[in-house]
């Protein structure tokens, strides 16, 4: 009896284990990107101190003008409850540092609404906004789908479509009355719709700006 | 804002405009018009046309604003500088919640002043106000009250899309999040927009590295030289690099070089030792707190195998050459025995 309940157990661990096993995705585009006087990466990451091989997305969004990271937030869904924390390399000056957020997201996973829009919203930390003179005070985001996440047991959980929600994110500042730019500033990190592993990758490698008033 | 909320501050701004106008000092709006801001000094609100400006018990988003002229020729640098300087006042409730307050400074639209205030609880069961700022010169700034008191002075280069000539408008705005409870929120007159030719540090960066391609085995040095141009010291400068497998860094990867006053001109090297062949990009960073710039470089060196001289080879080569020098000898003193003689070379 015991015998065949470690066989079992040794059986929903393997089945299980691709949920588990954490993946680590790669780009050959990650750089820090200069913007006027300041720096940033032009993907988030797993850790601090990420490198190339473990990216998560590339950045899509750039909020400028009086912006904060609050603000932002504010303005889609609030501080979420349920995303994991990422990280994003970036310098207003005095050398970079890695901001870490969560973000914001449009609902947690469930089976009434098991796909959610994320968008993971970074500054320098403390400060939440960076500022130079042709930008304001701006903050930087990544944005991706989050899908079949609640049903991540099953291994059916997918992530991606970076431009898909860099779209939804600026229609919807749009129909707020924001000034909004599509596609308006590039940065160095075109993915041509592929997938690594759960990961669909998809961007134009520009991103759309959004002013905060 | 419902219409009906802003007729006291129209109301205020109607009196203080008026006030400007018969008692300010400034001669460019003496005549009732809008001031014109052409020469460098500080152009305050009262030389703007207006007093102190308070909002008291400000919920959601207020906004106040003044016009200005420009001369035909304004612009955001590189010979004269706009800088917005904002004197405040903000008490907040002591029985406010939790919540947040952003002060901002904008002009055509383009904020070049913002204060975030916002209240926490203390493990006492208290409050405690703080507020930020964040300004081209001096990056992030925190500080903080237990009797909900705030006060000070910003000064910050304005964005460049925030000066125009002709007609601008200089906009202050008040915006709430959350519970927070302001009593009153005040920009005191002597806010205003500099005009100056002091530049914020303007970081230049030179990198002389080897010419050529570089042997397998070799070390070589990347040397740098980073002055400041501008009219301010630079702050917490760090450059930094980075090696690759092939190019190995033998040493730290940043060279800390604290302040750089203006016109100061600092060198430095980064020493690496070439291990394997291939084509590398070497980028050096410079960091710096505050600033117009923080310039970069990126280096590509190209490193290849050493020139390869066999042992063997070696040997053979040594060997013919004393054979030849030894043979050459000995014909010599044969032919002199001989009775050659050998002439002497003509030089043409």
């Amino acid at each position: 009896m015991k015998r065949k309940l470690a066989f079992l157990l040794v059986l929903g661990i393997l089945a299980l284990a691709p949920v588990w096993v954490a993946r680590a995705y790669s780009t050959p585009n990650l750089t820090t990107w200069p913007v006027y006087e300041d720096r940033f990466y032009n993907y988030d990451g797993e850790y601090s101190g990420y490198g190339g091989n473990s990216i998560d997305w590339p950045v899509t969004m750039v909020f400028y003008n009086n912006a904060t990271v609050d603000k932002v937030k504010a303005r889609y869904w609030g501080t979420t409850s349920c995303g994991t924390d990422m990280f994003l390399a970036v310098s207003d000056g005095g050398g970079m540092q890695w901001d870490s957020d969560h973000g914001t997201k449009d609902g947690c996973s469930n089976p009434t609404q098991p796909n959610v829009r994320h968008m993971r919203v970074y500054a320098v930390t403390p400060g939440d906004r960076m500022y130079n003179a042709a930008w304001g005070y701006y903050v930087l985001a990544t944005t991706h789908w989050d899908k079949n996440e609640f049903y991540i047991w099953l291994n059916v959980d997918t992530y991606g479509w970076s431009e898909e929600i860099e779209e939804y994110v600026t229609d919807w500042a749009w129909s707020w009355g924001l000034s909004v730019a599509d596609d308006a500033v590039y940065l160095g990190n075109p993915e041509n719709d592929y997938w690594q592993g759960k990961h669909f990758y998809q961007s134009n490698g520009y991103a759309s700006i959004v002013d905060i008033p | 804002m419902r219409w009906s909320d802003s007729i006291p501050l129209l109301t205020l701004l109607l009196v203080s405009c008026l006030a400007g106008i018969m008692f300010g000092p400034s001669s460019a709006n003496a005549g009732g018009g809008v001031a014109l801001i052409d020469s460098p000094g500080l152009w305050t609100l009262d030389k703007l046309g207006s007093q102190d400006i308070t909002l008291d018990s400000p919920v959601g988003e207020k906004t106040i604003e003044l016009g200005f002229e420009l001369p035909a020729d304004a612009k955001q640098g590189p010979e004269t500088w706009y800088v917005m300087r904002l004197d405040y006042s903000i008490r907040v409730s002591s029985s406010s919640g939790i919540g947040a307050m952003y002060l901002s400074g904008l002009t055509n639209g383009y904020a070049s002043a913002q204060i975030e205030t916002w209240t926490e609880a203390t493990k006492d069961g208290g409050l405690m106000t703080k507020w930020s700022t964040v300004d081209l010169l001096d990056g992030y700034r925190e500080y903080s009250s237990e009797v909900g008191e705030v006060q000070g002075t910003f000064l910050n280069y304005m964005q460049t899309k925030g000066i125009r000539p002709g007609s601008n408008t200089l906009t202050f705005k008040v915006e709430t999040a959350g519970d927070i409870g302001v009593e009153n929120v005040t920009i005191l007159k002597s806010s205003g927009i500099q005009l100056t030719d002091e530049s914020p540090p303007r970081l230049k960066l030179s990198v002389q590295a080897p010419p050529g391609p570089v042997r397998i085995g070799d070390t070589i040095w990347v040397a740098y030289t980073l002055s400041n141009e501008g009219d301010y010291p630079a702050k917490e400068v760090v450059v930094r690099v980075q090696g690759d497998k092939g190019l190995e860094l033998t040493e730290s990867t940043e060279h800390a070089l604290g302040s750089i006053d203006e016109g100061v001109t600092v060198d430095g090297l980064f020493t690496f030792r070439s291990l394997e062949k291939g084509s590398y990009t070497i980028p050096l960073d410079v960091y710096a707190k505050g600033g117009a710039n923080q310039p970069y470089s990126r280096i590509v060196l190209t490193v290849v195998p050493p020139n390869r001289v066999r042992p063997a080879w070696t040997i053979i080569g040594l060997s013919v050459v004393l054979f030849a020098g030894v043979a050459g000898t000995a014909l010599t003193v044969g032919r002199n025995r001989l009775g050659f003689r050998s002439s002497p070379r003509r030089r043409v």
